[in-house]
């Protein structure tokens, strides 16, 4: 089931009892903190304090595994001292909440705290949970998860961009729960490709906008593509009859200049509506 | 003007020698460098690891004729790059860029040969000071062709380069424009592009409308790099001199976006080998299957590879892409590839049992498998260029 997503949604990292200094190994924070996963983030100093070495060294050996920028030895050094097995593949996600969750019941649900992940590398990364699993991890309703293409350490950066582009596609998207990005077909390329988004909504839709029943045409338009281009499908849905149907396709074919029947010029209309659609939604968002 | 004053002078040491045997690694981690950048300028710039070695070798010898030449080859280099429209910024990033990548090589090496850190600080600050000399040489021939007759051409270089790149303020974008006759209240199309084998970068600008460097309507052209850039009030016609792309109109501030959609639709000329003048928005999804590697490969791998090598995989390849040509529908797919419409509703069958595919009830399967025999027949052709 679909759920409304706020991509802005900001995210509260556990407390912690004061006085616990976290580059201290005497600390004694092992576990985790009243419930939940206590988080490391790289934006928010005063929180730093709530992390236990362990999960110091957890955040630390994300990074370097995730973002890139290090060595082959520094990568294997963060990897031996957490316990990732160089030899083996992992799952890099990059998680983000869904409106009304905070980050640490999206890190719960993710089961970041189970025995087999409690020593994995995971940080929070501009507002994100990121982090490698062992394998891929069950549904999560709090929030929506990108995964890269499992990989071993020393191709988790590219595995990792992928997961970020997967998050963003499905936030974009509007879809919740976790995607691997090669699930979601062209969804990402829609969503990073502007240039070619917007060419052709300019080339497709533009002048429909111009006319009095643009609105209405797209709407079939829409309608159509959602009940896989089948025109009796669709005029039971719209309740038109089919030949209206037709003739409804058939000015906008004439309008924009294409022909439905063309897969590839279908794909490029299909592709400027889905264009329109998230960034209508970036831009909803953002005036909210 | 060439100096004897930027001549390196050190006795080199074993770990450089080493070094300079090892030019290929060098040029690969420049190559390399150069690719990260995002600045195109800065990567023509970077690429060469020739300099660099060159000048180490002429301090090693002490041998004040080869480096003559070699500050005679710098000096000229600099003037091309000032004709081309880099600026000496472009220049600077380039050699510091270029120093580091040496630099840290040095240290590799010194590393690997474990040489004392007194030898390998010794050896990196001959880099260092060869660096300098060959930094000094670039700019001493990018001055000297600045004060030429032909500055009026290289500021005009310039002024194409920093606009087409997004480098100017809105100011001065308007302010320099009114300098070179240039309207900055109109709208112009972004051009790139390349001549075709034996024709000449001049042929190619004329055959476009552009004379002495200026379009009929206004715009400005210049080469930079091999290439000729520039920017048109109208479309121009095609030609067979070379292959251009064309980005959409926009206003003398946004023209960057233009010239980006320019590059990008003359790189998709290139690998799908299409000729004349290629516009942007013609090209319809394209530039897109050509720069999302990670998108096309992920297609493949759920629409082609379950269907194996096999001769039977081709037919199949075949009769998908026929069936996405001709509407989806069977009877006129077996009617263009002249076979039985059970024949084609079979291999449809076999593909989606394969790959678990349904082109049934929605449409996104049809348009992931065209995406995907879009990125396979990029993949197996050869980029045009490298072709001829």
């Amino acid at each position: 089931m679909k759920q409304t997503i706020d991509p802005q949604s900001h995210y509260v990292v556990n407390s912690i009892p004061s006085g616990v200094d976290g580059t201290d190994p005497s600390g004694g924070l092992m576990e985790v903190v009243s419930g939940g996963l206590p988080l490391a983030t790289s934006t928010s100093r005063e929180a730093l304090p709530a992390m236990s070495l362990d999960f110091g060294l957890r955040a630390r050996a994300a990074r370097v595994l995730l973002l890139g920028g290090a060595g082959g030895v520094a990568r294997r050094l963060e990897a031996d001292l957490i316990g990732v097995d160089p030899e083996r593949t992992y799952v890099p996600f990059r998680a983000r909440a869904a409106s009304g969750f905070m980050l640490d019941e999206l890190a719960s649900d993710l089961q970041l705290h189970r025995s087999a992940t409690r020593r994995m590398p995971v940080a929070e990364h501009e507002g994100d949970l990121i982090g490698l699993l062992p394998e891929t991890p069950n549904p999560v309703h709090s929030g929506i998860v990108g995964i890269g293409p499992d990989a071993q350490i020393d191709k988790l950066v590219d595995s990792f961009q992928l997961a970020s582009r997967a998050v963003d596609a499905a936030v974009a998207f509007g879809l919740i729960g976790v995607h691997e990005f090669a699930d979601l077909g062209v969804l990402p390329t829609i969503v990073t490709d502007t240039d070619v988004g917007d060419t052709l909504r300019c080339r497709y839709l533009e002048p429909l906008f111009r006319i009095d029943e643009g609105n209405e045409i797209v709407a079939v338009i829409e309608s159509f593509f959602a009940n896989g281009m089948h025109v009796d499908a669709t005029a039971a849905k719209l309740s038109l009859h089919p030949n209206t149907l037709r003739n409804k396709i058939a000015r906008f074919e004439d309008i924009a200049g294409v022909d439905m029947r063309n897969t590839g010029e279908a794909m490029q209309v299909w592709w400027a509506l889905r264009f329109v659609a998230v960034t209508d939604a970036q831009a909803k968002g953002r005036s909210e | 003007m060439i100096s004897a004053r930027n001549r390196p002078e050190a006795p080199i040491s074993a770990l450089l020698r080493t070094v300079l045997r090892n030019y290929d690694d060098l040029g690969s981690l420049l190559a390399e460098a150069a690719s990260h950048q995002r600045h195109p300028v800065g990567s023509a710039l970077i690429q060469d690891a020739r300099e660099i070695t060159d000048a180490l070798r002429a301090s090693a010898t002490g041998d004040s004729a080869s480096w003559s030449v070699i500050a005679a080859r710098l000096h000229d280099t600099g003037a091309a790059h000032a004709r081309s429209g880099h600026t000496v910024a472009d220049i600077l990033i380039a050699r510091r860029i270029h120093r580091q990548v040496v630099v840290d090589y040095v240290r590799k090496t010194g590393d690997r040969l474990a040489s004392t850190p007194e030898k390998v600080l010794g050896a990196v600050d001959q880099v260092i000071t060869a660096c300098n000399a060959v930094s000094a040489e670039l700019i001493s021939g990018y001055r000297h062709a600045e004060s030429s007759p032909l500055h009026a051409d290289h500021a005009r270089a310039v002024f194409i380069n920093e606009l087409l790149w997004g480098a100017l303020s809105a100011a001065r974008v308007e302010a320099t424009a009114r300098q070179f006759d240039v309207d900055p209240d109109q709208e112009y199309f972004a051009l790139r592009a390349r001549p075709n084998p034996g024709r000449g970068l001049d042929e190619l600008a004329r055959s476009l409308g552009f004379g002495i460097g200026r379009s009929n309507g206004g715009g400005l052209g210049a080469i930079v790099d091999g290439e000729l850039v520039g920017f048109l009030t109208s479309q121009p016609d095609a030609t067979s001199c070379g292959i251009s792309g064309l980005g959409p109109a926009r206003p003398l501030g946004l023209l960057h976006e233009s010239f980006r959609m320019a590059s990008r639709a003359l790189h998709t000329a290139d690998r799908r080998s299409l000729t004349g003048v290629c516009k942007f928005g013609q090209l319809g999804l394209l530039p897109a299957v050509l720069s999302d590697e990670a998108t096309g490969e992920a297609l493949c791998r759920r629409y082609l590879d379950p269907l194996g090598d096999s001769a039977f995989a081709t037919e199949i390849v075949d009769t998908l892409r026929a069936f996405l040509t001709h509407g989806m529908q069977a009877p006129r797919t077996a009617r263009a590839l002249c076979v039985h419409t059970n024949t084609v509703r079979y291999r449809i069958a076999k593909f989606e049992e394969l790959t678990g595919a349904s082109f049934r009830g929605n449409r996104t399967a049809a348009f992931e498998l065209l995406w995907a025999l879009e990125h396979r027949a990029v993949q197996n052709a050869p980029p045009a260029t490298a072709a001829s």
